[in-house]
C-alpha cells in the first residue's frame, strides 16, 4: 500500500504491537526455508479443518 | 471407509486438550476463521482457566509435545504471567488471568465466556474445538489489539449484524 504524505497518514505502530511482531518474526526466523514451508502448510490445514468445523 | 487422514502435532495437541479435559478457548485469528473470516496465521491463540490444576494439566502436555514456555514454569503457576507462549515449530500463544481488561476499559472473564462457549467439530479430524461467542472473541481480541486485531473485530461485527438480520 502506498501512503501518500498529504492524504493518508501511515498507521503508528505501538510498543506492544512492536513487541509481538518481534517476538513472532524472531521465533519464524529461527527455521529453514524448508521447515517454514512446512509450519506454513500446516498452519493452513488446520485453518481447513477449522474452516469445515460445523 | 478407511480415515487415512494423517493428524499433524497442532490437531495432536488441540485432541489432546480436550481429551485432558483441560478447559481453553481457541481465540485469536484462528477463532476469526471458524466465524468465516478470510485470515490466516502460523501461529494459535488460546485463553485458558487459571485454576492450578488446569495449568499443570496443560504444561504436562506441553512437555509431551516438546513445547517450551517463554516463561519460567514457577511464575506461570504463581499467575504473575498472564499471558505466555509455548513454542517450537508451533507456536501457541496462552492467555492464562481469571479476567482481561480491554482498550475501551471493560473485562471479559474466562469461566463467563468459557460458559457462553460454543462447541465446534470437524468430522475428518475427529476435533473438537471450544471458542468464545462472538461478543466475546470480540473482547478477547481487544485485550491487546494490533493494527489487524482491529481489523478483525470490525470483520467480527459485520458477521454480528448479518447474524442478527
Amino acid at each position: 500500500m502506498i501512503y501518500h504524505r498529504f492524504i493518508m497518514k501511515k498507521p503508528k505502530i505501538t510498543a506492544n504491537e512492536k513487541k509481538r511482531i518481534l517476538e513472532n518474526h524472531k521465533w519464524f526466523s529461527k527455521f529453514s526455508p524448508v521447515e517454514k514451508l512446512k509450519i506454513a502448510k500446516r498452519a493452513s490445514k488446520f485453518s481447513e479443518i477449522l474452516k469445515n468445523a460445523k | 471407509m478407511q480415515n487415512n487422514f494423517k493428524p499433524d502435532k497442532e490437531i495432536k495437541f488441540f485432541r489432546l486438550l480436550n481429551e485432558k479435559k483441560i478447559k481453553y478457548l481457541l481465540i485469536g485469528r484462528q477463532a476469526c476463521v471458524i466465524y468465516g473470516l478470510p485470515v490466516n496465521t502460523f501461529d494459535y491463540d488460546i485463553a485458558v482457566d487459571n485454576d492450578r490444576e488446569n495449568i499443570e494439566k496443560l504444561l504436562k502436555l506441553a512437555k509431551e509435545f516438546e513445547l517450551k514456555p517463554s516463561k519460567s514454569e514457577q511464575d506461570i503457576l504463581s499467575k504473575k504471567q498472564p499471558i505466555f507462549s509455548l513454542q517450537n515449530d508451533i507456536k501457541i500463544d496462552v492467555f492464562c488471568a481469571k479476567r482481561y481488561g480491554t482498550v475501551d476499559n471493560k473485562f471479559i472473564v474466562f469461566s463467563d465466556a468459557f460458559e457462553k462457549k460454543i462447541i465446534k467439530r470437524d468430522k475428518k479430524s475427529r476435533l473438537v474445538f471450544y471458542v468464545p461467542i462472538i461478543d466475546d472473541l470480540i473482547m478477547f481480541k481487544k485485550i491487546n489489539p494490533r493494527e489487524k486485531d482491529f481489523e478483525d473485530i470490525k470483520m467480527l461485527e459485520s458477521i454480528k449484524g448479518k447474524e442478527k438480520n
